[in-house]
């Protein structure tokens, strides 16, 4: 039964269907976007592509703030688009969480954390801070070696 | 005649449009767009916007690797425009037959039909034909 927050500025695709649902065998997918949540043709992508059995939900990330302290479900893969994303949700955010950073694409002014996570000075140092107390694996794939998102923190220090 | 996108993952598409072309020639009225670990989607999306408009009038057939993929995400959400249609799942027997048929065929999703069958039907195991 696993519990999984995950960043990925692509939401569901072949990473997510081909790796972490089908080897935890996830029945549960949350994507959590308030962009997605607006957009019926979206919406209608992403429930469109989840294996057949996998229930999915899609929330704004005010209304999932509402909806998942009281959700039952005991196995569960939740889609962030981005770190400030996962960081509006730091409330809910327990030890039994396992919390990925798998795919946050390239921009401007970006460092190269592991071959899919670029991010930016801030969102190193948020996660740093969110490292502090819980894990935080940043893999693409479950089976992968995790990168110490800790290791990059000499760039925070390099800056001040 | 109805222009194809190649929208795949890495360099598939522009290996099975040069491997098509090596077959049944030079093609007019192709583009290949392709995906990478470090692609934003965004700017994939506006290099799409560019091409539907492009080909607005002879309509456009996207064809993706693999359904659920990224490629093929973005693409869909290009059906809700007129003269488009996405087909995934994309082999060499495919692609030879949506760059051949595009002159005769009317329309993207006539065209993806046919495609979709002769996809289908090229799968086959060897054996099973050598052994009858």
């Amino acid at each position: 039964m696993k519990k999984i927050f995950r960043v990925d500025d692509r939401l569901i695709h072949g990473q997510v269907i081909e790796g972490w649902i089908k080897y935890y065998k996830i029945k549960n997918v949350f994507i959590v976007n308030d962009r997605v949540f607006k957009d019926p043709i979206q919406t209608m992508i992403y429930k469109s592509i989840v294996p057949k059995g996998v229930d999915i939900k899609i929330f704004s990330v005010d209304e999932f703030l509402k909806f998942f302290p009281s959700s039952k479900v005991s196995d569960f893969l939740v889609l962030f688009e981005s770190v400030e994303d996962l960081i509006k949700v730091e409330p809910l955010i327990k030890e039994d969480i396992d919390l990925n950073i798998g795919c946050v694409a390239n921009r401007e002014h970006k460092y190269q954390i592991s071959d899919t996570v670029f991010l930016d000075l801030n969102e190193i140092k948020e996660l740093c801070y969110l490292r502090e107390r819980y894990p935080i694996t940043v893999r693409k794939l479950p089976w992968e070696t995790s990168i110490e998102i800790m290791n990059f923190i000499k760039l925070l220090e390099e800056k001040v | 005649m109805i222009a194809i996108v190649f929208l795949t993952h890495g360099s598939l598409g522009l290996e099975l449009l040069k491997t098509a072309e090596m077959i049944i020639g030079k093609q007019d009225a192709v583009e290949v767009l392709s995906v990478h670990s470090g692609t934003t989607l965004s700017d994939l999306a506006e290099r799409l916007d560019n091409l539907v408009e492009k080909y607005k009038d002879s309509g456009l057939v996207i064809l993706t690797d693999m359904f659920g993929g990224s490629p093929s995400n973005v693409a869909m959400a290009y059906l809700v425009n007129e003269n488009v249609e996405v087909i995934t799942g994309a082999n060499l027997p495919m692609v030879i037959k949506i760059l051949s048929d595009r002159r005769s065929v009317e329309t993207p999703l006539e065209l993806c039909k046919i495609a979709a069958e002769t996809a289908k039907n090229s799968i086959i195991i060897a054996g099973d034909v050598m052994r009858g």
